[in-house]
């Protein structure tokens, strides 16, 4: 989340700066600046529009959580090592991945696998199917029970479960 | 006598005292040609009594629902508001005093209370789909009235037509007596229902729609008037007759007629008033042309919003709360739209670049009505609905659910978030009471709406009850 909001501020300077620079030209009527500026405010706009959506699936993820699975790394901060399986989609620290935000027609969760020691996660459209695979750290049969009835409350998809 | 003949009768006596009180607030204290007539008389300067007037009746209007919560109190209201009027009124047979200044602030506050009030009545005699009529013959009677209590204190004595003001007063105090209560009285932290819960958002959106059009209004008044100042004869009656005889016409439509083609037409006219101004002359025939155009406007606006508040008195408990902060948009909107217009002419360019301005700043205001009106039917319709579904029972409630299939199995958690939106509640609430963030009440809303093929509310309640009805 920091790293999307960081990209975000990013973004609205690079906007702020574009705008009083070609705002700048207009006035000194500076015409290739202009254009030159104003390309570079319309670029950043679409960039910013961009990571406010991305905030806000990232945001509504990070709320509606079903399981947490982390990763052991002293490499990453807490943040980044922590994969969350949501109503409303997987984030792996650093790329979203939605299901549930567009209704019947949008991208959706479509079947869940829990094995003795990863997850199984399939999501998609008509079009395209995706499969996502995580080590879980879900030790006993009954957390596993637990993690199936909340997706199926949350998501409608009734996970099976495997190997235990 | 007959329930039904009682009922028209108690309904025709709240009429009655209400465009008489309201006869005397046109008249005299609310910009009134009488008050105009008596400060002239005495060659004061007006702008501050009708700006204290202005601003105490808006008080009046806008906090009286705060403390008046039954019904019983808002006779109690009606009838010393009118009271007070009447003292407050009483300084201004005398030479001026700062007694006319209080007068005015105690009167204003006083009458706005009154007609606040009446906001009970209208709600309880009146039938939901009569309430355009009784509220068309409020304004028709309350402005025949004023435009004779003008007439005599123009052309007689501004006294006379205090002293006719007050009579109206008094015989509004007299049909207000006569005006039964019923013991029901609104007991705070009652169940609340559905509709009820969520009637915020469409009367700020009202009260936005009211002040656009009275901001308007208060602007026309101050650029046209003062050219067609010679014309006072013609001006001290005619000035009304397009808006009652707009009113009559709005009245009399056909309940199926399309509100908001009339709306249209209302906007067509005002333009087209701004449009002859800047064309026509300053003679007789063309103030005719002008003043009909824009005050016949001025009478579909002013009755459009009045129906509408008068619809939403249903999904309330406290009439007199809605219809007097609906009302107090009106006075804002008046008072804002003077301050715009005296403005406007008090900068220093020719007469018809002032009345392009004014038509600019109409022009730009009337474009956002249509989107005004359209959100506000959407949300009066969800709460129709909304109200429909609460009066049913729980087990009727349950079998519309169970009826209505969707395109896609709801999950547990959508169908705890659709029972609590058929609660009328908003995302806001849903929110506090789920544990759950706004954005994913909101998400989950969306997701409904599209199991069930729908795009609001509205179109979802709509489409659940119409199930129900066809089984």
């Amino acid at each position: 989340m920091q790293a999307i909001r960081r990209r975000r501020m990013r973004y609205v300077l690079l906007l702020t700066s574009s705008l009083c620079l070609a705002m700048g030209s207009v006035v000194g009527f500076k015409i290739g600046m202009t254009v030159v500026f104003g390309v570079t405010v319309i670029i950043s706009l679409i960039l910013l529009a961009k990571q406010n959506r991305l905030l806000y699936q990232a945001n509504l993820i990070w709320d509606n959580p079903i399981f947490l699975v982390s990763s052991a790394s002293v490499l990453m901060s807490p943040e980044q090592a922590t994969t969350i399986v949501s109503t409303f989609g997987l984030w792996d620290g650093s790329k979203v991945h939605q299901w549930g935000l567009a209704g019947i027609r949008g991208v959706r969760l479509i079947s869940t696998d829990i094995h003795k020691g990863k997850v199984s996660l399939s999501f998609g459209n008509e079009d395209e199917t995706t499969r996502a695979e995580l080590m879980h750290g879900i030790t006993n049969e009954q957390e596993a029970l637990d993690v199936r009835e909340r997706l199926r409350r949350e998501t409608g998809v009734t996970a099976t479960i495997m190997d235990w | 006598m007959s329930d039904g003949a009682k009922s028209l009768s108690w309904r025709v006596k709240s009429i009655v005292a209400f465009y008489l009180v309201f006869a005397y607030i046109l008249s005299f204290q609310f910009e009134g040609q009488v008050l105009y007539s008596l400060l002239n008389l005495h060659h004061m300067e007006a702008s501050r009594f009708i700006f204290a007037g202005i601003v105490a009746h808006f008080v009046g209007l806008f906090s009286c629902g705060f403390f008046v919560k039954s019904q019983n109190a808002a006779k109690d209201v009606m009838l010393a508001g009118m009271g007070v009027c009447v003292v407050a009124t009483m300084p201004f047979f005398f030479s001026p005093s700062p007694l006319w200044m209080g007068g005015l602030l105690v009167g204003g506050f006083a009458s706005g209370c009154s007609v606040a009030s009446w906001g009970h009545f209208l709600k309880i005699y009146t039938p939901k789909n009569e309430r355009i009529k009784s509220s068309a013959d409020v304004l028709i009677y309350s402005n025949i009235i004023m435009i004779g209590i003008n007439v005599i204190a123009i052309h007689w004595s501004p006294y006379f037509g205090l002293a006719f003001s007050i009579l109206c007063l008094l015989l509004g105090i007299a049909f207000t007596v006569a005006i039964p209560t019923q013991n029901e009285a609104f007991v705070p932290g009652d169940r609340k229902s559905a509709a009820n819960s969520n009637l915020w958002k469409p009367l700020l959106l009202l009260c936005l729609f009211v002040m656009i059009i009275t901001i308007n209004s208060g602007l026309m008044y101050q650029v046209m008037n003062p050219a067609f100042q010679h014309l006072t004869g013609l001006v001290s009656w005619y000035w009304a007759v397009p808006y009652i005889l707009a009113l009559v016409l709005m009245r009399n439509l056909p309940q199926k007629a399309k509100r908001s083609m009339v709306l249209y037409a209302g906007m067509a006219m005002i333009m087209g008033a701004f449009v002859c101004f800047m064309l026509l002359g300053r003679h007789t025939f063309d103030y005719l042309v002008v003043d009909t155009l824009m005050l016949g406007a001025c009478g579909i606006f002013d009755l459009f919003w009045w129906s509408i508040l008068g619809e939403m008195l249903d999904y309330t408990d406290n009439p007199t709360r809605v219809f007097g902060i609906g009302l107090s948009a009106n006075v804002l909107g008046v008072f804002l739209g003077g301050v715009l217009g005296v403005t406007v002419t008090s900068v220093q360019v020719p007469s018809a670049e002032v009345a392009v301005i004014a038509l600019a700043i109409v022009c730009v205001t009337v474009a956002i009505l249509p989107l005004l009106n359209r959100q506000l039917v959407k949300l009066l319709k969800s709460h129709t609905y909304l109200a429909v579904y609460d009066s049913m029972s729980a087990d009727q409630q349950a079998a519309i659910l169970n009826k209505t299939e969707p395109l896609d199995p709801l999950t547990t958690r959508e169908q705890e978030v659709l029972e609590w939106i058929l609660s009328g509640r908003s995302n806001r609430e849903i929110a506090a009471s789920l544990y759950i963030s706004e954005s994913t009440v909101k998400t989950h809303a969306r997701n409904i709406f599209s199991k069930y093929d729908v795009t609001s509310r509205a179109e979802l309640i709509s489409t659940l009850l119409r199930k129900q009805n066809d089984t």
